[in-house]
């Protein structure tokens, strides 16, 4: 019998030297070709819209509470269950603000359902990064994904509206990966771009030309998303290192203030790392003397 | 002696009770008279703090602070650098309003000014009248700040709410000639996390919450309009004045 125990050792020794090594090196990848990227979508390609609803600025506070405290059981299972139903409540409001918010939405159905992937790509467009354009595609749409080298960007955007519709504000979450090698992947670069309505009259301006300012503004917002993900990307978080400051900006018409860092500043927006780690560009709080860009122009291509 | 003894401490809880809180006064076209020198004093900026309101009994106080330790120690890292610019930003408005103003550098120490009782409405309980005589003006605008940080409210050993940025305080104009209060605004503004408020160890949405309330101290500051920015309004950015938002389309 011992004998039959040192035979199986000796073998699974034996197996695990055979075993092939893990390979160590990687065949050099050929360089990136940075001219284009390829935007993958969730299966369906279909577009979100909901409306952003208005911040809710008091601390949840359930009151003072008597627990019973027949014993020490009762006692914690009073807290257990308060607890419990506090955050059923809490969840339920929740859902309702949510549901009175999106509301905002119904006034555009007819023109956000035939918002989709491919007419916020299109054909022909084009993203910044310093000099250089960058061509971006929609990736279901092309025959096949070139052999070269490319980057890949898995996006899932969202669309809000806020509550007196003065703004449109593009959300995406963007993922590059790599055509050519699984394990080159990004990490998840969530991205928030806001265009206000340049009207007094927000919910006149995005219906002018049939819808045509508001479905440019959805493209232009994305593509935005894209450029400012890409460039963040390429530059492997450089900025992050400047000092933290108090960011001011315009939403819904009013002052909101975030701390974060700074990585771009123009004359009107202002694009920042918020505490969250997410990127966001925004109209400033108060715009130098400058010509603001009209919408149509916001879109890199044509 | 018993008899004595009631009188006494009758007194001295009726004395207690007549003592007037100072109630707010407006800004107005009489806050400040024309031509009138303005002095500037700030009180020295407490230290950003967390505290836990209901945690009445020993116990229950380290049991709060070890259940918030991470909380707390961000705290500790919040900077109040930006209400330092207080005394800048008032000084711009008071200018922009026609007044010559300087800000006196020294701290303003409320509790070591001499006390003062006067009979006329509106008196100030200290005798600001040295600021005359040591800085030249005829009215002094002071700010103290009684808490700056992040509050966290207990039932004894039980948190009733989520935590809370919080900055309160008091603004006032007195006439240093009779130590009368032309402006007095108690300033308190809260603000809880948008979102959830327990993301340790940086607490994003709460620390947010915070540089929030230090902007709206920062606007209220120099809001001339009314005692206290109210709920549907804001300051409009071009003009600084308040502006009425419908709260019906809200």
């Amino acid at each position: 019998m011992k004998f039959l125990v040192y035979i199986a050792i000796l073998f699974n020794v034996v197996a695990c030297g055979s075993q092939n090594p893990v390979k160590e090196s990687y065949e050099a990848l050929e360089p990136v070709d940075s001219s284009r990227v390829y935007l993958r979508f969730p299966p369906l390609e279909e577009i979100a819209f909901y409306g952003k609803p208005d911040s809710d600025n008091e601390a949840r506070s359930s009151g003072a509470m008597l627990y019973p405290g027949y014993d020490m059981v009762s006692f914690i299972a009073g807290i257990a269950t308060h607890a419990a139903v506090q955050s059923s409540m809490e969840a339920q409001r929740d859902k309702q603000r949510e549901e009175m918010a999106n509301r905002i939405v119904d006034g555009y159905r007819s023109v956000v359902e035939r918002i989709n992937a491919k007419s916020i790509v299109g054909s022909g467009r084009f993203i910044e990064y310093g000099q250089e354009k960058v061509e971006v595609f929609l990736a279901s749409q092309e025959a096949h994904i070139p052999e070269a080298h490319v980057y890949i960007a898995q996006v899932a955007p969202a669309f809000y509206l806020t509550q007196d519709n003065a703004d449109l504000i593009a959300l995406n979450t963007v993922v590059f990966v790599s055509n050519k090698d699984d394990s080159l992947r990004s990490k998840n670069i969530q991205v928030e771009y806001l265009i206000p309505a340049k009207s007094p009259d927000p919910q006149a301006y995005w219906a002018q030309d049939d819808y045509q300012v508001f479905r440019q503004a959805v493209r232009s917002a994305f593509l935005k998303t894209i450029e400012i993900a890409y460039s963040q990307y390429r530059q492997q978080g450089a900025g992050l290192s400047m000092k933290q400051r108090t960011v001011r900006y315009k939403e819904d018409g009013e002052k909101r203030v975030e701390r974060g860092w700074v990585v771009n500043e123009s004359c009107d927006r202002i694009e920042f790392v918020t505490l969250n780690k997410s990127f966001k560009s925004v109209p400033k709080f108060r715009a130098s003397a400058c010509e603001l860009e009209p919408v149509a122009q916001l879109d890199s291509s044509q | 002696m018993r008899i004595l003894f009631i009188v006494f401490f009758g007194v001295i809880f009726a004395s207690g009770c007549a003592t007037t809180k100072q109630q707010p006064i407006n800004y107005s076209e009489t806050t400040l008279h024309k031509d009138a020198k303005i002095g500037i004093a700030v009180a020295p900026l407490p230290d950003v703090q967390i505290t836990y309101p209901g945690a009445s009994c020993l116990l229950c106080l380290a049991a709060a602070a070890a259940a918030n330790s991470s909380l707390s120690k961000h705290v500790d890292s919040l900077s109040a650098d930006d209400l330092k610019e207080i005394p800048l930003l008032i000084k711009a408005k008071v200018e922009e309003l026609g007044y010559d103003a300087k800000i006196i550098e020294a701290p303003l120490e409320l509790s070591e000014l001499p006390k003062y009782s006067g009979k006329l409405p509106n008196t100030a309980p200290r005798d600001f009248s040295s600021f005359k005589q040591k800085y030249d003006v005829d009215y002094l605008i002071g700010v103290e700040l009684n808490y700056v940080g992040v509050q966290r409210n207990y039932s004894s050993y039980v948190p009733v709410s989520d935590p809370q940025a919080l900055i309160s305080g008091l603004q006032f104009v007195v006439r240093v000639e009779d130590n009368t209060f032309t402006w007095f605004k108690p300033l308190d503004f809260r603000k809880g996390a948008e979102g959830e408020w327990k993301q340790k160890p940086d607490f994003p949405n709460l620390t947010n919450a915070y540089y929030q309330v230090v902007e709206s101290t920062l606007d209220e500051v120099v809001n001339t309009k009314r005692g206290k920015i109210n709920e549907g309004e804001v300051i409009d950015p071009e003009t600084g004045e308040i502006a009425q938002v419908d709260l019906s389309k809200q």
